[in-house]
């Protein structure tokens, strides 16, 4: 046993003088697998917080989401309407719960003698049983909960009841007044519950509530599968119930025939639909690439290394080693490297994920998901530093059990590179290669189609302006208030323009509230509009400009006037090509408007997914919702100087001309748009990120392989030198292994970087457009780098003194 | 009067390092006539390696003057040695040198395809008869590795006879053979300088394989000491195997 122990510290000992030795070998090694692997857990956090974690909800994978959807009016998020809700709970079989969940808002509310604004939605009692929620303290409301003539109740959350009552049980049993009137608090929440975006406030609401907002499809409807239901079963029962469902809508044929009711599984619509889900997939699949790459290179340095040791390896067997003591040797090397990798990677990861993923997942809202790293990372950066390390081992170690004992020392020392370790070498470095340029693609077509997106006119101007959102209390919920806040807050200095709205759509908001529109025709096909109620400095303070016809005027705005500037596309897709000034179109509950002015397309959201279905501007003071009253209101402040300042003044100003209202949200525009974009726009950084670690890997490797081969075939050129061949001469010979191996890599490159793409599609735009200008600009930099990386060594061996080159031999 | 193909005066080749000068030539003075067959022979480190890494052209002397074909050869750049050694020089070595991607027949091409200016047809033919010369045209599209010893060295003669250099230098080329194989190469070698008149000046430290050589010179410290005639000469001069330097 102590002869073993005493082997095992002398090969470690062997080992370790080795590696210090040769020091380009493991800090290459070590580096460029610990960027890999470190790119991998970060992407791993990622995919596992957003497909693997848990939800904070029982048994997640039995909840679906139910959705109605009008393609052809542009409505596809997965939501219902009230009503979908209330005939789905009546007839729809194969669920055990269902719950409704109605978007909010926010509100004021005086707590403790302090007003504060509090972010509310509304649920029906039913909500929490169908998500299998127990409350941290007090009760789930009862299902009658909420009914006409039923208790009004409402549950908080545990960070609401920890910030705004201390977290004192004796919350349970207080009111809370939104505006609407008192609602009890029966319980609180779980600590980790979240749904969609985090709320203050769940209201526990009865149903039926005002017919409009019944048949508004802006709601959330989750169910729970029934045992042994499945969700293909269950979009089959719904087929049979939908014309039971939809029959609300039978006056709408045109857009009740086009309709779409089925379910999907809650995760992927809470991830963002089909296709902001496949980014986490994306990015894990470039990272994994990298790998791939990082460990070919890795392999390639060890075979460069592994061949200048065969003697070594042949002396040792020749004084007497067994195959097994040189193999054991070969392993023990790849201890401390295998732990300075993980260590290393360990870092990048976590550094990543912390310091970059995880706040950025907190600033841009992916409730209930939240990035962090913890074990699953930690276990990730594991089983790929040994799967990396065991892989490139594997040729050492194939090389060390092929050897036999009969092939001594000094023999075979043969003047030029065998074909299998040339054709070896070659491959891997084309592969390395091809995955580089695979990659560069896929970030330049991440990375040039959102700044294809972001650079075209977004048809407003977002820069010096503020978005306010300010909650005026039940008393001054008014148009009048709104009018006496932009005034105040246009006296501030700095405060050039200011303009006021009456809903929470504006673009970019990722909000958008929907009317039906059709051309005053009974028979007129119908169309989803998405309105904004804007007054009278609205258009100027935005910057909206105007295609035909002209602004809505300040009088009529104040008289709120039944006058409407519609968007161009809408003005398309409801008119054609005829004129369309002066037409009157039918709102749904609303009335008719006559159309005055078509502005210039405005982008709504950077999304190349998300149809907006167009968008109508109407005077906020014409809206008279029956129940509907304006406690929310929105500011766009333009300023000069700090934008810091202006928040300050905006602010102030709202609470000094208002008393009792509150600015809940000042935030610069070029903010929102940030919001709106920033998970595409980590992408796009992580994609570059990683082409770029890439790239550095790809060109160490062309330059070990080409150093290498260049070395090994030092007598070879010597051998051409001498028969006559020039430097210049030996010099396009040594590029021209760098020229094939470009050539295959850049095929099979372009052809990783299509595939790439085309699994990307989704999340790109305009990607037709920049597509060649993507591949050529690739291609290049792969081609710089290559050739570049490969001269070096190439221009070396042409240049070594032709008796140098022979002595090589 | 015969041409002299090599003509070296006092040439000197020093290796420095920071703390040792060695001096590997110290002073050669050594003149090769066209159609002559002289061995270089020496004890280990007297200098031959030295010596014939500079004639061919493969490394700079420290001083002297080399001349080679008439003209100066110690003084040229690299790209014009290049195309110097391709047009005066065949090489012959111990270990063949032969590159082992390339078959037989590409690789008795190769000082052609570097001199230039020879159509593919006029190679071809001009690879095929030295093959033959050599018997070695059966074995034309065969690699080196698919050759015996002996064969990959008449493959290295083939090939550096295939441009008519003006001379053949051949560094030990019986070093890696048996006693077999090195005689077949040692009487190719004869055989090409007796009737074809190529000159040859060969490298070894085997005195039977150097007198078989019309001239021995004899290295010592980096420099001639000893000069004198080989069998084929002593042949014919029995009574005196020893002639004065330079005489002929």
């Amino acid at each position: 046993m102590n002869e073993i122990i005493s082997g095992l510290l002398h090969d470690a000992a062997t080992s370790y003088r080795g590696l210090v030795r040769r020091p380009f070998f493991v800090v290459a090694t070590v580096v460029m697998l610990a960027l890999a692997i470190g790119a991998n857990a970060m992407a791993f956090g990622i995919v596992y917080d957003v497909y693997l974690a848990p939800l904070p909800y029982h048994d997640p994978g039995r909840l679906v989401v139910l959705r109605h959807m009008r393609p052809r009016t542009g409505l596809t998020q997965p939501l219902i309407a009230p009503d979908d809700y209330v005939r789905l709970a009546q007839s729809l079989k194969g669920i055990r719960d269902i719950g409704l969940y109605v978007q909010g808002g926010e509100a004021t509310a005086t707590i403790a003698g302090v007003a504060r604004g509090v972010s509310y939605a509304q649920v029906t009692p039913s909500w929490f049983r169908t998500l299998g929620l127990l409350p941290a303290l007090g009760a789930l409301p009862g299902l009658d909960s909420g009914q006409q003539g039923g208790p009004p109740e409402a549950m908080i959350s545990y960070t609401f009841w920890q910030a705004a009552f201390g977290g004192e049980a004796s919350v349970i049993g207080r009111t809370i007044d939104l505006g609407t009137g008192a609602q009890r608090i029966v319980g609180v929440l779980p600590r980790d519950y979240a749904f969609a975006d985090h709320k203050d406030v769940l209201e526990i609401v009865a149903l039926p509530m005002a017919r409009p907002i019944m048949q508004n499809i802006n709601a959330f409807g989750v169910a729970r599968l029934a045992p042994g239901v499945t969700l293909a079963a269950l979009n089959r029962r719904i087929d049979a119930v939908k014309r039971f469902v939809l029959a609300y809508q039978v006056h709408d044929p045109a857009a009740g025939g086009a309709d779409i009711l089925d379910a999907r599984f809650l995760r992927p619509v809470l991830i963002g639909g089909d296709s902001l889900a496949v980014l986490p997939l994306v990015l894990q699949g470039m990272a994994l690439l990298l790998l791939v790459l990082a460990i070919a290179n890795a392999a390639n340095l060890a075979l460069v290394r592994q061949r200048g040791r065969i003697n070594e390896y042949r002396l040792r067997r020749v004084i007497g080693a067994s195959r097994a003591a040189v193999m054991r040797l070969l392993l023990l090397e790849q201890v401390p490297i295998g732990l300075a990798v993980a260590l290393l990677a360990g870092a990048i990861g976590f550094a990543a994920a912390r310091g970059g993923i995880a706040p950025l997942g907190a600033a841009i809202g992916v409730t209930p998901f939240h990035f962090g790293f913890g074990w699953p990372e930690v276990l990730a950066v594991l089983g790929l530093t040994l799967i990396s390390v065991l892989v490139i081992t594997a040729i050492p170690l194939a090389q060390v059990s092929r050897r036999t004992s009969g092939q001594t020392i000094g023999r075979g020392g043969a003047a030029t590179l065998d074909r299998a370790t040339r054709g070896a070498q070659r491959l891997m470095g084309a592969v390395q290669v091809m995955l580089a340029l695979a990659l560069l693609i896929a970030s330049f077509a991440l990375g040039g189609s959102l700044y294809a997106a972001l650079s075209r006119p977004l048809g407003f101007q977002p820069a010096h302006r503020l978005i306010a959102s300010v909650l005026l209390p039940p008393v001054a919920a008014n148009t009048g208030s709104l009018a006496a806040i932009e005034a105040g807050v246009a006296r501030q200095p700095g405060i050039t323009a200011v303009g006021g709205f009456g809903f929470a759509a504006y673009p970019f908001s990722q909000q958008h509230f929907y009317s039906l529109m059709s051309r005053d025709d009974p028979h007129a096909r119908r169309f989803h509009a998405n309105m904004v109620t804007p007054d009278h400095g609205y258009f100027r303070t935005m910057g909206i400009t105007l295609r035909a016809g002209q602004r809505i005027t300040t009088t009529e705005y104040r008289s709120g006037a039944r006058v409407m500037i519609v968007g161009a596309g809408l003005a398309r897709r409801v008119f054609g090509t005829e004129r369309v000034i002066g037409k009157t179109v039918n709102l749904y509950g609303l009335g008719k408007y006559r159309i005055v002015g078509v502005t210039n397309p405005v982008v709504w959201r950077v999304a190349p997914w998300h149809h907006t279905p167009g968008t109508i501007y109407f005077p906020v003071a014409s809206v008279q919702f029956p129940g509907a009253t304006l406690q929310e209101v929105h500011l766009v402040v333009r300023y000069r100087g700090s934008v810091l300042a202006a928040e300050r003044r905006v602010t102030s100003a709202v609470a000094a001309t208002v008393p009792g209202a509150v600015a809940s949200r000042v935030l610069p525009y070029r903010r929102l748009i940030f919001i709106d974009t920033a998970f595409r726009t980590l992408a796009a950084w992580l994609a570059v990120s990683f082409a770029l670690i890439a790239l550095v890997v790809a060109a160490l490797g062309v330059y070990a392989v080409n150093a290498f081969v260049a070395r090994a075939r030092l007598p070879e050129f010597g051998m051409r030198a001498m028969l006559g061949a020039s430097p210049a001469r030996l010099l396009r010979l040594a590029m021209r292994d760098a020229a094939w191996l470009l050539a295959f890599g850049l095929g099979g490159g372009a052809l990783g970087g299509y595939l790439l793409i085309r699994a990307m599609s989704p999340l790109l735009f305009e990607i037709r457009r920049i597509e060649p200008a993507v591949f050529i600009l690739a291609a290049l930099v792969v081609s710089v780098i290559v050739l570049g990386a490969a001269w070096r060594p190439a221009s070396v061996a042409a240049n070594t003194p032709v008796k140098s080159m022979l002595d090589a031999s | 009067m015969t041409e002299t193909v090599i003509d070296v005066t006092d040439l000197k080749k020093i290796y420095r390092t920071d703390q040792v000068e060695t001096h590997a030539l110290a002073g050669v003075d050594l003149a090769v006539k066209r159609g002559e067959y002289v061995a270089v022979t020496g004890p280990s480190g007297c200098g031959k390696s030295t010596l014939m890494a500079i004639l061919g052209l493969l490394d700079d002397p420290s001083a002297g003057v080399y001349r080679l074909a008439g003209q100066d050869a110690a003084h040229l750049r690299e790209r014009d040695r290049a195309a110097f050694r391709n047009r005066h020089i065949g090489f012959v070595f111990q270990a063949f040198n032969l590159i082992g991607d390339l078959s037989v027949a590409e690789n008795v091409a190769l000082p052609l395809i570097y001199r230039g200016g020879i159509a593919r047809p006029a190679r071809e033919e001009r690879v095929a008869a030295i093959l033959s010369d050599i018997g070695m045209a059966h074995r034309a599209r065969h690699y080196p590795a698919q050759l015996s010893g002996g064969q990959q060295q008449r493959v290295a003669i083939a090939r550096a006879l295939v441009t008519e250099p003006d001379i053949i230098l051949a560094d030990e080329p019986t070093g890696n053979l048996d006693s077999k194989a090195g005689e077949a190469v040692m009487a190719l070698l004869e055989d090409l300088n007796t009737n074809k008149g190529a000159t040859i000046l060969m490298v070894t430290h085997d005195l039977h394989y150097a007198r078989r050589a019309r001239r021995i010179v004899r290295l010592s410290d980096g420099q001639v000491v000893d000069e004198s005639f080989g069998e084929a000469v002593v042949a014919l001069h029995p009574e005196d195997d020893h002639l004065p330097l330079g005489g002929e």
